[in-house]
């Protein structure tokens, strides 16, 4: 055994373990009738003058077939695009994603340096708290109103 | 938990404790917990002795001089690259309408500025510039207010594309007006975006440029390395 850890860290290290692991076998709730979920809709607060920002989710499929998202739309900016952070060889780009596919019973995680909402062009000032309704528009004729936290990460 | 094997060939303790698949969970996850301690104990919390880790910080031999140019800075208006001599300076270049990548990056070197504080003197730590390549859009008052959300010590410099192009092309940092969106042709288009290099620069207090931090970016690693650098400056 590891000679200067008390036996008592391991021991909560084992049990933080085993109440996670039970937690995540009881928390299954039934999935959504739309077959999609999502959660964990956030923006990054914007710092003052900043021109645009990023919206971020987890979206997840219930369903046996692939979804697409096709389109999102938030009033109050002149320009909603679904985007995709590239790193090429150094280099940083972000290219407008046309169709994003939630393969079936899979997820889709929109993060950093990957998939984000571009919020372009607002007039007012968006502060940590608010709350941004974005619809999001997918192939099965699914339309989702989502109201996304603004935020600073830690 | 798949396991075909009968259950005699497992029991090779003394205690013939029935392998029941729950104990087999408990033992996994006991092991994980061990496994875990062990880790954070082996990982130490700042190692100056080893060699800087190549996926950080590349050391440039030829040591350029950083090109003197003129840019423009709020409350202080021109100011030339002649004047970062005498302290470290940290220079990363990007735009504010940028909402994904500028901003991490900008919170990652708070956070490594935050470790900075705690080990060096104030005459030993460097100077953040975040460089705005998009004059267009970047006035130097916007790029203060933007920069001072991340850390009240950040600079903002901006500039001519072409004092910008002068400043940067040496190192191989380059940005490039993306015309991907469906924007194009739009007259008065305001939301074009930039295609940018992600390195950071190492300028020393000789104005030279000592290396380049390649993305992706870590707080910590950043902080080691800044300190081995210029431990290895000062010997
Ligand atoms: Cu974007």
């Amino acid at each position: 055994m590891l000679n200067d850890k008390p036996a008592s860290c391991i021991f909560g290290y084992s049990l933080s373990f085993l109440i996670l692991f039970f937690l995540s076998a009881c928390n299954s709730s039934p999935p959504p009738s739309s077959g999609l979920e999502i959660t964990n809709a956030w923006v990054r607060t914007p710092p003052p003058s900043a021109g645009a920002l990023a919206g971020f989710m987890h979206l997840k499929n219930y369903s046996d077939t692939p979804i697409a998202l096709l389109q999102a739309k938030a009033d109050g900016f002149n320009q909603v695009m679904l985007h995709q952070s590239i790193n090429e060889n150094g280099q940083h780009k972000m290219e407008h994603a046309e169709r994003i596919i939630i393969p079936p019973q899979g997820s889709l995680q929109f993060q950093h340096g990957s998939y984000h909402i571009m919020l372009m062009g607002f007039q007012t000032t968006i502060k940590s708290g608010d709350k941004i309704p974005i619809t999001l528009i997918f192939d099965n004729k699914l339309e989702k109103t989502v109201h996304f936290i603004v935020k600073t990460p830690d | 938990m798949v396991n075909q094997k009968p259950e005699t060939e497992n029991n090779s303790g003394a205690n013939s404790v029935k392998n029941t698949p729950v104990k087999k969970v408990l033992f996994l996850v006991l092991l994980l917990a061990v496994v875990l301690t062990a880790v954070n104990q082996l990982i130490p919390s700042s190692d100056l002795n080893k060699p800087i880790n190549p996926k950080t910080y590349i050391e440039l031999p030829d040591r350029k001089a950083l090109p003197v140019v003129t840019l423009e800075q709020a409350g202080k208006g021109k100011v030339s690259t002649a004047t970062l001599k005498g302290k470290w300076h940290m220079l990363l270049f990007g735009y504010t309408f940028c909402p994904d990548v500028c901003p991490v990056e900008l919170s990652t070197l708070h956070k490594m500025m935050g470790d900075l504080r705690k080990q060096l003197p104030a005459e030993q730590l460097p100077k953040i510039v975040f460089v705005s390549v998009d004059p267009e859009r970047d006035s130097a008052e916007m790029l203060e207010k933007y920069v001072k959300h991340f850390d009240a010590d950040f600079i903002g410099l901006t500039g001519k594309q072409t004092d910008l192009t002068r400043l940067a092309m040496p190192f191989g940092i380059s940005w490039m007006k993306q015309l991907n969106t469906d924007t194009i042709g739009k007259k008065n288009n305001k939301n074009y975006l930039l295609s940018h290099a992600t390195t950071i620069i190492l300028v020393n207090p000789d104005t030279k440029v000592a290396g380049l931090f390649p993305a992706p970016h870590t707080a910590n690693e950043m902080a080691v390395a800044y300190q081995k650098i210029i431990q290895k400056e000062a010997n």
